[in-house]
């Protein structure tokens, strides 16, 4: 499905993958995860092999994907308590004094307030929850682990615009609070335009094209009405609409 | 809302019931069945009273073959479910095994059971639970593999070990398929211990549950107390459904809103 694919993204950059549907987005980012392997190629994560570097890497599902059987703090805290000791050697958490549960619960805790969820919703459980409020457990699961590359696959497709636009600016705030590598598959242009540094379009399984995103840092709500934005939206959507076969 | 739907339910279940009854009494009269053959609802009522104190035995003794014989299938039957769901060599070399369990007839093997255990309790129980044995292996199965991919991509990638995968991701995915088997089970455990006592039959054993004395009361030609015995079966075999339902309850109110369709 992809062939002769090459992509670099630099430390703390957001790269949005774009391109029609089976064009092989998903594809790619499942390999970057390594929830695939690739027939042939290598993925490289500053020169580790994925392997190596798989502890650093979180993914967010399209669906958010909780356990039904856990409350939203239990959900959040999972990805702390999976894992063999050996893998959980401190790389990650540098703590000084406190028992392992206290700087979970603390991490936990931290996220949750992050992405905005109050206290009497942690002890609710997903199906009490909102559509917008199970994204955001999602999100906050993702990054309890505080890994260095972000993966999202379509991760705002199901909600309404409102919430779509507030949950950008959500992972546009935290992205500010920790500079994270993100790499996120979208069908949504204005979402992509709005949140990354570079866009690549997905094609004939390659980067059909590499676009540079000129929005400037920080990004606000206003900028969306810009005539930059509109420049780039109608750039993105005539390239998505070169590679895409005729419907 | 719920109220009323309730009472709604228990009052058209108690109309039928009644409707049941009548016609059951109009062909005894149109008819003029012999009590033998049939007997009226009244001489079976009477029959109920005369002989409560074997059928209230009786109705012990099945319940506790019973229950002991669905808890030994539920035992046995996760533990199976979870060799299973660790490996698809193992089911597919040992499943056919199963279903042999539910295909052999069980009457075809009781004889060999009681040679092997005698006649009495043992036997019964063991009957209770081969019979009931399948649902839950086959239904707890299902719910340890089919685990929604996504969820195991998460565990894949937070580098679960087998055992966290297996406690913390499939064994509660597959609660509630236990509890689905649980409902078929708790009513074949019933019809599994009362197939037993009438192999086990009223001999010298001193076992007294229903199946046995409705052996003893054919051949009394006591159809009246029979009957009574059905009925009482029945009940038997309504409160171990009620038990499940309410354990179902229990073991589900976190994901569920609801228990089931028939959570009456």
């Amino acid at each position: 499905m992809l062939d002769n694919l090459s992509l670099e993204v630099a430390e703390a950059e957001i790269v949005a993958l774009l391109g029609p549907s089976g064009c092989g987005k998903s594809t790619l980012l499942r390999m970057i995860a390594e929830l695939l392997k690739p027939t042939s190629g290598t993925i490289e994560f500053s020169g580790q092999s994925a392997e190596q570097a798989s502890t650093f890497l979180s993914y967010v599902f399209q669906d958010p994907t909780l356990l039904p059987w856990r409350t939203v703090e239990e959900n959040v805290r999972l990805p702390l308590e999976l894992g063999s000791p050996s893998r959980m050697d401190r790389k990650n958490f540098q703590t000084s004094g406190g028992s392992e549960n206290s700087d979970w619960e603390t991490r936990t805790q931290e996220l949750l307030s992050s992405v905005g969820l109050d206290a009497a919703s942690r002890r609710r459980y997903p199906r009490e929850l909102s559509g917008g409020m199970r994204m955001r457990t999602s999100l906050a699961r993702a990054l309890v682990t505080d890994p260095r590359i972000l993966l999202l696959d379509e991760p705002f497709a199901a909600l309404d615009d409102l919430l779509r636009t507030r949950l950008n600016e959500l992972l546009l705030d935290l992205w500010e609070q920790r500079k994270r590598t993100i790499v996120f598959v979208t069908h949504n242009i204005a979402e992509a335009v709005y949140l990354s540094h570079r866009m690549a379009l997905l094609g004939n399984g390659k980067i059909a094209r590499l676009i540079t995103n000129t929005l400037p840092w920080p990004r606000t709500q206003q900028m969306r009405a810009s005539a930059e934005f509109a420049t780039l939206y109608s750039q993105v959507s005539a390239g998505i609409a070169e590679v895409s076969p005729h419907a | 809302m719920r109220d009323a739907s309730f009472a709604q339910k228990f009052w058209s279940a108690l109309l039928a019931f009644a409707v049941f009854v009548a016609l059951w009494q109009a062909v005894v009269v149109i008819f003029k069945m012999h009590p033998i053959t049939l007997p009226s609802p009244a001489r079976v009522l009477r029959s109920m009273w005369d002989e409560r104190d074997a059928l209230i035995e009786g109705f012990l003794a099945t319940g506790a073959a019973s229950l002991l014989g669905l808890l030994a299938s539920v035992l046995v039957g996760v533990v199976i479910a979870i060799i299973f769901s660790q490996s698809k060599w193992l089911r597919s070399a040992f499943y056919p095994y199963v279903i042999f369990l539910q295909t052999v007839p069980i009457v075809a093997i009781a004889p060999l059971l009681i040679t092997w255990f005698g006649y009495g309790f043992k036997t019964v129980v063991l009957v209770a639970a081969i019979i009931s044995l399948f649902p839950i292996v086959s239904n707890v199965t299902a719910g340890l593999i089919s685990v929604d991919e996504n969820l195991k991509d998460l565990f894949r990638l937070s580098n679960a070990t087998r055992w966290q995968t297996l406690t913390k991701l499939r064994i509660p995915h597959a609660v509630s398929h236990l509890v689905l088997g649980l409902r078929i089970s708790a009513g074949l455990a019933v019809i599994g211990a009362i197939v037993g006592e009438f192999f086990v039959g009223n001999g010298s054993s001193g076992y007294a549950g229903l199946g046995t004395v409705m052996t003893g009361w054919q051949n009394l030609a006591k159809t009246d107390a029979i009957i009574a015995a059905i009925f009482v079966s029945t009940w038997l075999g309504l409160l171990m459904l009620g038990g499940v339902n309410l354990l179902s309850r229990m073991l589900l109110w976190r994901w569920t809103a609801s228990s089931g369709f028939e959570n009456e």
